[in-house]
């Protein structure tokens, strides 16, 4: 009790520093809480300060007592105890303007209390209202001012509304001037719960008035943005507080109007977007007075077009505006009103659609359109009158151009038309001239020149949804006449997108009028037909092969003719093989996939050809051969529910020393192709030919497997695998090899087992690695070694380092440091398949980032500390890694890296010099802010590039300079003299393509802060 | 109808763009000299963007390459130009940025005359002795407004 006391006395000496009054506080908050003391004695023991005569100890005393609040919870004051709080603030709300912050703020503390009652929070309200001016608050005040209103329309809305238009009165008035924009984001967000809570009455426009004037925001936030409100938060919000209501409508149009014809592209854009939500909220008689002056305005920006995005906004606009007279309930007048705007668009665009040759044709389509996709009324009337007039004009017209626009807009019509099915209907605007329009399309398709067809075709594809089934079957028929009669890449390219389009609309189509045809065309027609390859119709076929009725069409006829050719021409069958590959590979759905594996029984067909080929070895070109089907396989297996028996069995079959059992589902195979068990047995006996052909079926099984278990098996065929990558005499079935070992190395789970294994390769590597080796050993045991290394930074393993520094160490090999060097891209650059997610490789996020950060510093260090040629492979390393880097990584160690590469350039090493300047552009083109703060010294270094060096290295150094130009003017304008200058020479070169480059890259600079160069 | 009171010519015909030029063996070879020719003047001048239209004068038929005289040996280039309509009040507008274009983008031995092809414009001599009047072309590109339309026009940044 003491020290309550003596709080309570040192209370009444209110100390000054704000330090002592928190330390205070603290000791007084944890009491009041508990109940050891009433709020009573505190603020009695204040009263000295509270009533204090100099308004400085007032306003502290208030300040402490509002802090005081504050710290209670939400439920520790009664109501009483709240009403006489609350009158008493509100009678400290007439004292001296200092006093009246500490006051606000008390407030927000008090409307926060669970207990107070609604006649104190209206007269809080009240009192404020009439008492302060908010305008002549500083901002933090203001601020507080805002949130206290906004907590009570969060919170206390039942209470507050009693106050009706009072409160809208004196919201209007404190928000009145405000110019802060954290206090406006605020405001805006605030303005929408008044609309909609409160009766606005004859303050509608005042409320409207005082919103509006910032539209449209016109804001920079400053440099450092210490306050995180970015223009767009002010957009938004404002967008948002306009839209609020249809109360806004008549004065809220006409303003968006006004901004709509103005000079200003923001403010034409901004206006055009808050159009578009307004419009999700008027009803139809809200829009419908401005309807044609608002028509007359959008018709205006896409006539002019005088930018993409405002010619966008306007057309949604447009399309916004139907919707809203269309909505709900149609009165007869807002049916008149829509009526009348579509025949005023008719009665101008119409006219320009006839003159397809002009530069009007398409914005006036476009117009028509957005009309089209607003609302079947005005579809129907749009359709009714242009899908007849285009496809009359098209037969009409003879100039290509005209044939080609008039065709392409006929397509878009037929597609934003066929949204509504009503149109498609025998007698809809559209399903009555379906023939007519078939027939433009289908003379098109006839047309003589291929761009008129190419045109047609992509137009048709837009057009599919429009057409009936019938229909849509004589689209694939003279489609496929076309494709398999014309000679024509891109002409070809669009028809598969037809077909892929018609494959979505209509699948049955594809199988009855499409496949049919080109499966003839493929097994009797290619010798007879001259038009299209062979390899074309397997790859239309491919794309076109989807689902498993069309599968099992055709994947059988296909691997039968593989079958067939493995005898004849390797080429041939591979040609097949890729194609049955690109089939499996779209082949998704579940049940193509138990088609695929269960009844056309994949794996066996793949092991049988398999067999046959490498037993029939009179094939010249086996190898590709049995690439294709090791990829055949490793789709196959990768698609296997439960592949795990399957690999271990063959694990077991490969390391299998006497005449055991072959157990698992790879005895099933054993059985039937007894050779198998010989060949893969002695898979590493060079005295056995065709024995290491059977690495690249291990391959094919092994890649598609998700993950390995410790064997002992496994360790054996890592043993021959590494035997193999190291001594064979052949280079493809080495590298097949060393890429197969780092498969599985990536895959074993960390353990002894893989530990055992790193051991092991460490081992034979270092022995292979040795000096007296011929050549292209230690070659092949660098290309083991980088296929290990690989392995290792994908899974992200933690003795990783150890094996990359072997890599680095290689760099100053005198014999093998080029070829190390060049190695150093295989680790980055993402292969076909192998170590990628879809063979399922143990992948650790960001990989990449994570080896570059670790190998970027040993590298550039050595190429500082290092002479000759370590000094030229080292960068030469760097650069291989650069190219395939993310190019956000390049960023943070681009300040490392450029006075490399600018050594690099000046080395006078032409290669070198060349190297270095090709990926210096890309790094520039890529990323060129990094590059500001080495301006000069880049101007300085690449101008003299510009002449007497090789045609590459010119033309690079003009793009890097190109490049260099986009930066801040500020940066580059001390410059831009002496590069138009220095480029002067570069106009005159003799290459025609330096010129080019030279002539854009001086373009550039000469409009380096020009007026009306945009820059910034 | 506002837009018809801004632009003189709203709705001219539109063109297709030549395809891109066709590479020869020689053109990366180090060795041979490519000298200037037709081809290589229009594809420095086709892309500039007609004043009020959001199109390049290739769209528009001001610029064609039949109508490029270039003589590599005799370093001259004699390039015309058709103006949509007759009247067109930025003919010598549209002349000037021809002209800054190809002196910004030409080596400095070549004389270099553009001119309105002969009976497409009303006032085309004065627009000629315009043109070709150094001083007066220099003049003219001293001043900033001037300078501005006609950068917006050469900006490729500002092209659709």
């Amino acid at each position: 009790m003491d020290t309550a006391t003596s709080l309570l006395n040192t209370l009444v000496k209110l100390p000054n520093s704000s330090q002592e009054a928190e330390t205070l506080l603290e000791q007084i908050v944890p009491r009041i809480s508990t109940g050891k003391l009433s709020l009573h004695e505190v603020v009695e023991a204040l009263g000295t300060s509270l009533t204090h005569s100099n308004p400085g100890d007032r306003a502290a005393g208030t300040r402490f007592l509002a802090d005081l609040l504050h710290s209670l919870p939400a439920d520790r004051l009664n109501s009483q105890e709240l009403s006489f709080l609350a009158a008493f603030f509100i009678d400290r709300l007439k004292d001296h303007h200092s006093v009246i912050p500490s006051v606000i703020y008390a407030y927000i503390a008090l409307v926060k209390q669970k207990n107070i009652k609604r006649e104190d929070v209206i007269s809080l309200v009240r009192g404020l209202f009439r008492e302060v001016h908010c305008q002549s608050q500083i901002m933090s005040d203001r601020r507080n001012i805002y949130t206290f209103l906004k907590y009570c329309l969060v919170n206390k809305l039942e209470d507050v509304q009693e106050l009706g238009q009072d409160f809208v009165l004196g919201f209007i008035s404190a928000m009145d001037g405000e110019k802060d924009p954290r206090n406006l984001v605020l405001l805006f967000t605030t303005v929408p719960i008044i609309v909609k809570c409160f009766p606005l009455g004859h303050f509608t426009e005042d409320m409207f008035e005082v919103v509006a004037a910032y539209f449209p925001i016109d804001f920079v936030p400053p440099a450092s943005d210490p306050y995180g409100i970015s223009s767009e938060d002010l957009v938004l919000s404002l967008r948002c507080a306009l839209s609020s209501t249809p109360l806004f409508a008549p004065y809220c149009v006409p303003l968006l109007q006004e901004k709509l014809d103005s000079d200003v592209i923001s403010a034409k854009l901004d206006a055009l977007h808050t159009l578009v939500t307004c419009c999700e909220l008027y009803g139809a008689e809200d829009i419908s007075p401005h309807v044609l002056p608002l028509w007359a305005s959008i018709r205006r920006e896409i006539v002019e077009g005088v930018s993409d995005e405002v010619e966008e906004a306007a057309l949604s606009a447009l399309t916004a505006i139907v919707m809203t007279l269309q909505r709900g309930i149609v009165s007869q007048a807002s049916r008149d009103e829509t009526r009348e705007l579509t025949n005023s668009a008719l009665r101008e665009c119409v006219g320009h659609l006839t003159a397809p040759e002009q530069r009007l044709m398409f914005p006036s389509a476009h117009l028509l359109l957005a009309l089209v996709v607003a609302h079947e009324a005005t579809a129907q009337a749009v359709c009714e009158m242009v899908v007849p007039l285009l496809a009359e004009q098209f037969e009409a017209k003879c100039e290509e151009t005209a044939k080609k626009k008039t065709i392409t807009i006929l397509g878009k019509f037929l597609n934003k038309g066929a949204k509504f099915p009503n149109l498609l209907e025998e007698n809809g605007s559209i399903g009555k001239y379906e023939i007519s329009c078939w027939a433009a399309f289908s003379r098109g398709l006839s047309g003589e020149t291929s761009s008129l067809q190419e045109a047609t075709v992509s137009a048709l594809t837009t057009a599919l949804p429009a057409f009936k089934p019938q229909t849509l079957g004589l689209v694939a028929h003279s489609l496929t006449t076309l494709l398999l009669t014309k000679n024509n890449d891109l002409l070809r390219d669009s028809i598969m997108q037809t077909f892929v389009a018609l494959w979505n609309i209509q699948p049955l189509t594809i199988s009855d009028h499409i496949l049919p045809k080109l499966l003839v065309e493929l097994e009797e027609g290619y010798s007879t037909n001259s038009h299209v390859s062979k390899s074309q119709i397997l790859e239309t076929l491919a794309i076109l092969t989807r689902g498993r009725l069309l599968i099992s069409c055709v994947l059988p006829v296909i691997w039968g003719l593989a079958e067939n050719t493995v005898c004849v021409s390797a080429d041939e069958c591979c040609l097949h093989l890729s194609c049955v590959i690109k089939i499996l590979k779209n082949a998704n759905e579940h049940e193509c996939q138990t088609y695929i594996l269960e009844d056309w029984n994949g794996i066996m067909k793949v092991l049988s050809l398999y067999m046959s080929t490498i037993l029939t070895s009179h094939v010249a070109n086996t190898v590709s051969v049995l690439r294709c089907l090791s990829s055949v396989c490793r789709i196959l297996v990768a698609r296997l529910s439960n592949p795990q028996p399957l690999v271990e069995s063959f694990i077991n079959l490969a390391t299998l020393e006497g005449a055991e059992e072959v157990e698992g589902p790879a005895g099933e195979y054993v059985s039937k192709y007894p050779e198998i068990r010989k060949l893969m047995s002695n898979i590493t006996d060079e005295s056995h030919p065709c024995a290491s052909f059977m690495v690249y079926l291990l391959e094919g099984i092994m890649m598609g497997v998700h993950h390995l278990s410790d064997t002992d098996g496994l360790q054996q065929l890592l043993r021959k695998l590494r035997s193999l990558s190291l001594f064979h005499t052949e280079v493809g079935l080495r590298e097949t090899s060393a890429i197969l070992h780092a498969t599985i190395i990536n895959k074993i789970p960390v353990g002894s087992s893989f530990t055992q294994a790193l051991e092991e390769s460490k081992e034979e590597l270092n022995k292979a690695f040795d000096m007296t080796h011929a050549f292209e050993r230690q070659q092949a045991a660098l290309y083991t070694l980088t296929w290990l290394c690989k392995a290792l930074v994908v899974r992200g393993a933690q003795n990783q380092h150890e094996w990359t520094a072997k890599m680095q160490k290689l760099l100053g090999d005198a014999n093998l440091g080029l070829e190390a060097a060049h190695s150093f891209d295989v680790i980055l650059k993402d292969h076909e398949y192998a170590l990628r997610p879809e063979t399922f490789a143990n992948i650790r996020l960001l990989y990449k980032q994570r080896y570059f950060e670790g190998v970027v510093g040993p590298l550039v260090d050595m190429f500082h500390q290092s002479e000759g040629s370590t000094k030229h492979n080292s960068l030469l390393a760097l650069s291989s890694l650069l190219s395939s880097l993310p190019y956000l990584i390049l960023n943070a160690h681009i300040e490392k890296l450029l006075p490399v590469l600018l050594q690099g350039i000046t080395c006078g090493e032409s290669a070198l010099t060349e190297s270095t300047v090709c990926t210096l552009a890309t790094i520039l083109k890529q990323s060129v802010l990094h590059a500001a703060p080495y301006t000069s010294m880049l101007i300085a270094m690449l101008v003299p590039l510009t002449v007497n060096h090789p045609l590459i290295v010119r033309m690079k150094a003009l793009e890097c300079l190109e490049a260099i130009a986009s930066l801040p003017t500020s940066t580059v304008l001390p410059y831009k003299e002496d590069v138009i200058r220095g480029l002067r020479n570069a106009l005159n070169d003799k290459k025609r393509v330096t010129r080019k480059v030279a002539a854009s890259a001086r373009c550039s600079w000469i409009l380096v802060g020009a007026p009306g160069s945009n820059s910034v | 109808m506002v837009g018809k009171e801004r632009l003189e010519n709203v709705n001219p015909q539109v063109f297709t763009k030549a395809s891109q030029r066709v590479e020869s063996s020689t053109d990366w070879d180090d060795e041979v000299y490519d000298p200037f020719d037709a081809r290589e003047v229009f594809d420095l001048v086709r892309n500039i963007r007609d004043p009020e239209h959001p199109l390049t004068l290739e769209e528009l038929n001001v610029v064609e390459e039949c109508q490029c005289d270039v003589n590599d040996a005799e370093n001259s280039v004699m390039l015309h130009f058709t103006p949509t309509i007759p009247h067109c009040s930025m003919a010598s507008l549209i002349g000037l940025s021809i002209r800054l274009k190809l002196l910004q983008t030409l080596p400095t031995r070549f004389k270099v005359d553009v001119r309105i092809s002969p009976g497409t414009h009303a006032s085309e001599h004065a627009i000629n002795k315009q043109l070709n009047d150094k001083e007066r072309v220099a003049a003219a590109l001293e001043n900033p407004h001037l300078l501005e339309v006609i950068n917006k026009c050469l900006n490729p940044r500002g092209q659709k």
